[in-house]
């Protein structure tokens, strides 16, 4: 079903405003003033390092929200599944929040038939904070003059404004940067899926030729992605063009070069990987046991939707003296098959406690044992709440 | 889905986060979120923190002049009318600053004056009596947390960062990490093993600490200070402060009390929390004014103040919240909850952090009885006084300067806690204890010796017995030594001095048929 | 305690209907069974939730055994099936956590396997006394 495009903005203002041709701003504002959606959910830029998602039918507000934000690392599933579950909704995807929405439909928290997603390809976001101190040790900018950034190339492109008003670029290498423990967050610089592929649509600037700045390759992934682009084409927002065969062919190298990349990371940052069995214990129940149940692992969690009624929020008892408690033990053990790896637990936790590398040791082994990669399909349900085993039941009989 | 930028009041850490509406759209119901952008905490939130929409659906206070309902601009010039009657040596003002912003302080102050009191109190002030006046900016200014991250060698001085300033406990860790010596000097040693080195100490023996001097050589000492914080500790600390070459950090349970010393002028004249409260004892004090205070809540069991606020001619009372003390105030004077102030607070960092909300009902309140200035006039006089031209949350605006001093060597012998069998009862606080909305935990943490010798077994609960007072809870099992009993919660027991109790504790036998049948 | 007087403690999960009756049946037959034994009777193998053998593990069980009837001699048709699926990933879980994967065992067996009950009881419980305690146990000092 897939077919790839090149997709502008016909409008000039979100072509000049937009990433790359504006496409996924009047693909939404279209959406919206012919009322395609009820509702679009969009991230409001603060600065570049704050963003505060919107959840608005107003196609001027989306057209003020255009523009990349690689400092707001965002998940939007929870706000789906919390203000918009029973409403018609469009929103830009980065594969996280896809994966996130699927893994909600699997269980019943939204209906996916009314959510279209339009995904983002995605090279990764930074940490606001960071990327504020990466501004001024490395860049040696004042945050605070920072107006624009953009990721591309393999490099962090930082646009501030001078002191006569004029604005000034710099570019630094991502992998020079990272090298120094800077740059994108552990969860993105290890994250394979870089491009959107659950979403409706996957949009992005690999496979863009050169000279054709201001286009977005767009990639239709499904009847919703193709019913959004014809009613943006039809309602005159969006010009199309079939994109080119080596456009095709960059972008899947781009991809596969980013993969290449996030393995080699996985690596590096794997610290448990040298150790012994006992090593190991030991260093989960080290991190694990600052642990002091906030419980805000859980409530960012796009996989997770179990709201109040948790078995690890029942189960779990904090008169218990276990070396690690109920809590940690039963979250890990219920993403084992679920886990997306996005990162969002260890960013909110107050201790600092390294879920990412945790969460992704434990599921990214049972995941490939299942063979079954989360948030890819709806029509996969989790391997743990089935009854037969996913693999070959035959050859495990013998 | 309304998104605001708002900071936690749990403590005075000041975390940054988001208020969202909760999907029903019903008033008064919220959703935190996290602000990953926030200079304080990353957007890292502590339990109290995570649930902080409890804490605002609690009741709202309503306008009442002698528990009859009245207009707002009615209640406040009764209030006016009746402070105006008595003598400025009668009145007293308390605000225990966790909710009160720099502008609200300033306009308490002004309105005191106005009617010439100076029995203010922002809970703290006695630990200003008699200490050198060098050593004074210990109290009134904290340390970035950068600093604590820099650190070479940090002294946890009986606080647990996990329990009673979560988010300090990230800033520890960092430290460790990149090789600092973390010790800690305590009742008991940290569950979580923080600490590389633990000196125990009982609470009869804090005397032991001065033999221990040279651990506090070149480290940056964390301690804190609350009301209830014994005034010989506190002079110890001073003392161990100023006779080795450390930098003391004192964390408190307000969140503006770095603000509320600041812009709020010179506090050596004031009254302190308890002198008001003995003064009202003593029939001296005759009128009291409560902005946003759970005095009730903030004073830990000890019914002595509801007692004491009953021999009051007048209790006027500004909150957002209902409190244990409102159905007796003679006047209450709604105000709007902390998240939609304008306004400003001062961190224990020294961060000028805005509150984030637009209303200024709270400030107009006070403005309206005293100056009648705008918000704009007082806020230029905070700015002006904190020596600030722009507010921004990455700027650390009020600094501190490390200042020697010398203080005589203090003697440490609380005669209270002597003699006598039994358990210490400790109280560690956290942000759940100062602010009553919401409790966090129903269980104490026993020694595993105490466990056998009351015979205790998994789900059975204890009852902690101080003459009169009772307190019945579940337990848990730590390393603890085995006279201790550490509390996370508010009970009915009434500490002494350093929130410590001494206490009996027995098995909670089986009250009704059915639960004995159950047993 | 001194490092031959150490018992394991080994807790089991046994279906009311296959490895129950096939522990009371090593029983009946005066089979020798060691005693690091402590049975929980469950109506169904497929009623036992990950949550429990992990909670058994958190108490300090030296090893916790899953037992059901064989597959396709489910009292309520499939739900052995389940435990199957569940154990595979409680396995990996308790590998990764570091822990022996001894400490985990699904075997099935019906009401007349009394000598196969009594056989793995001995097996799990030469297994740990060679791996030794678990490291999730928690001695309190006296």
């Amino acid at each position: 079903m897939s077919r790839c495009y090149l997709a502008w903005a016909k409008d000039e203002r979100i072509r000049e405003k937009g990433a790359d041709g504006g496409f996924v701003t009047a693909t939404l504002v279209s959406a919206l003033e012919t009322g395609f959606i009820d509702i679009a959910l969009v991230v409001a830029k603060k600065s570049v390092y704050e963003g505060i998602p919107v959840l608005t039918s107003n196609p001027e507000v989306v057209k003020e929200c255009a523009g990349s934000l690689h400092g707001a690392p965002i998940n939007l599933t929870k706000y789906v599944v919390e203000y918009a579950a029973e409403k018609r909704i469009g929103l830009p995807t980065k594969p996280c929040d896809a994966r996130g929405i699927i893994e909600q439909a699997k269980r019943r928290q939204v209906n996916l038939d009314n959510i279209f997603m339009i995904g983002l390809n995605c090279g990764g976001t930074l940490h606001p904070l960071r990327m504020r101190e990466m501004a001024a040790d490395f860049y040696g900018l004042d945050p605070d003059s920072v107006v624009k950034e953009e990721i591309k190339e393999g490099k962090i492109f930082l646009v501030s404004k001078e002191a006569g008003g004029k604005e000034k670029e710099t570019a630094i290498k991502i992998d020079e940067l990272e090298q120094k423990g800077y740059g994108r967050r552990d969860a993105c610089k290890s994250c394979v899926t870089k491009i959107p592929t659950s979403s409706d649509l996957a949009c992005g600037n690999w496979g863009v030729p050169k000279g054709e700045e201001k286009k977005t390759f767009v990639e239709v992934l499904t009847a919703k992605g193709e019913a959004i682009l014809k009613n943006a084409i039809d309602s005159g927002y969006v010009c199309i063009e079939e994109a080119p065969g080596e456009g095709i062919e960059m972008r899947r190298k781009i991809e596969a070069g980013m993969q290449k990349l996030a393995e080699s990371w996985k690596e590096r940052i794997d610290e448990v990987n040298a150790l012994s069995r006992s090593g190991r214990f030991d260093f989960y129940v080290d991190a694990l046991k600052n642990c002091i149940h906030c419980g805000a692992c859980k409530e960012v969690c796009p996989v997770c939707a179990c709201e109040k009624e948790a078995k690890c929020l029942d189960m779990n008892d904090e008169r218990d003296s276990y070396a690690i408690s109920m809590y940690n033990v039963l979250r890990i053990f219920h993403l084992m098959d679920s886990c997306i790896h996005c990162g969002q637990c260890e960013d909110v936790c107050p201790v600092d406690i390294p879920l990412t590398l945790i969460q992704r040791r434990f599921s990214e082994r049972m995941q490939r044992h299942l063979g079954y990669t989360p948030g890819m399909s709806v029509d996969e349900k989790p391997p743990l709440y089935e009854t037969e085993l996913r693999w070959n039941a035959e050859s495990m009989m013998k | 889905m309304k998104v605001i930028s708002s900071i936690c009041p749990g403590c005075s850490i000041g975390c940054g986060l988001y208020l969202a509406e909760s999907k029903d759209g019903e008033a008064n119901k919220m959703r935190v979120l996290h602000r990953k952008n926030a200079a304080v905490n990353e957007g890292k939130l502590c339990k109290f923190g995570t649930q902080l929409h409890t804490y605002y659906e609690r009741e709202a206070l309503n306008d009442t002049v002698d528990g009859s309902e009245v207009e707002q601009k009615e209640a406040i010039k009764e209030a006016k009318g009746r402070l105006k009657g008595m003598k400025p040596d009668e009145l007293a003002f308390v605000a225990l600053p966790g909710t009160v912003t720099n502008e609200e302080i300033v306009s308490l102050v002004a309105l005191a004056s106005e009617f010439g009191c100076e029995n203010i109190s922002f809970g703290l002030e006695r630990f200003f009596r008699g200490i050198p006046e060098e050593a004074r900016y210990i109290i009134e200014k904290g340390l970035p947390f950068s600093e604590v991250e820099k650190a070479s060698r940090i002294i946890l001085l009986f606080v647990d960062p996990f329990v009673h300033y979560p988010l300090l406990a990230r800033r520890v860790l960092k430290a460790k990490k990149k090789g600092a010596k973390v010790v800690e000097v305590s009742f008991a040693k940290n569950e979580r093993g923080i600490a590389d080195e633990t000196v125990l100490v009982e609470p009869v023996g804090l005397e032991r600490i001065k033999e221990k001097k040279d651990l506090f050589e070149d480290s940056l000492i964390i301690g804190e200070l609350t009301p209830y914080t014994d005034l010989q500790f506190f002079e110890l600390m001073l003392w161990l402060n100023a006779s080795t070459s450390s930098r003391l950090f004192l964390l408190k349970p307000f969140l503006n009390s770095t603000g509320a010393f600041l812009p709020g002028g010179n506090s050596k004249r004031r009254k302190d929390l308890f002198e008001i409260i003995d003064g009202i004892e003593r029939g001296e004090i005759k009128a009291l004014y409560l902005l946003e205070t759970d005095l009730a809540g903030a004073m830990l069991g000890d019914e002595r103040v509801t007692k004491t606020v009953s021999k009051l001619d007048l209790l006027i009372e500004q909150n957002a919240f209902r409190t244990p003390l409102s159905s007796t105030a003679d006047i209450t004077i709604s105000s709007e909850p902390f998240f939609m102030k304008r306004g400003t607070i001062v961190n224990i960092e020294g961060r000028v952090l805005e509150v984030g909300g637009q209303s200024e009902k709270g400030l107009q309140i006070t403005e309206s009885m005293g100056k009648g200035r705008t918000y704009e006039e007082v806020h230029e006089e905070v700015k002006r006084k904190l020596g600030l031209a722009e507010i921004s949350e990455f700027e650390l605006a009020v600094k501190r300067k490390e200042r020697s001093f010398e203080m005589a060597e203090p003697k440490v012998e609380i005669e209270e806690r002597k003699g006598g069998e039994g358990y210490f009862l400790w109280y560690k606080t956290n942000p759940f204890f100062w602010n009553n909305g919401i409790q966090s935990k129903n269980f104490v943490e026993i020694s595993p010796a105490a466990m056998r010798k009351l015979g205790l077994f998994r789900g059975d609960e204890v009852v902690i017995v101080q003459g009169e007072r009772k307190g019945r809870m579940g337990f848990k099992i730590s390393e603890l030594p085995d006279y201790l009993i550490l509390s996370e919660s508010k009970m009915s027991i009434k500490p002494f001095e350093g929130l410590i109790a001494k206490v009996e504790m027995r098995r909670r036998d089986c009250e009704t048929t059915q639960e004995k049948i159950n047993c | 305690m001194a490092e031959e007087e150490w018992e394991p403690k080994i807790l089991a999960f046994c279906c009311n209907w296959c490895s129950y009756a096939g522990a009371d049946a090593a029983g009946m037959e005066r089979r020798q069974v060691p005693p690091t034994i402590r049975v929980i009777r469950v109506m169904c193998s497929g009623r036992i939730d990950p949550a429990f053998v992990l909670m058994g593990l958190l108490e300090g069980a030296d090893a916790v055994l899953v037992t059901g009837c064989h597959i396709g001699d489910c009292h309520y048709v499939n739900a052995n099936n389940k435990t199957r699926n569940r154990y595979e990933f409680l396995k990996e879980f308790v590998d990764e956590l570091g822990l022996e994967p001894d400490r985990l065992w699904l075997r099935w067996i019906s009401a007349s396997e009394g000598a196969l009950f009594a056989d793995m009881v001995r097996e799990v419980t030469e297994k740990i006394k060679k791996i030794g305690p678990s490291p999730l146990r928690r001695d309190w000092k006296k």
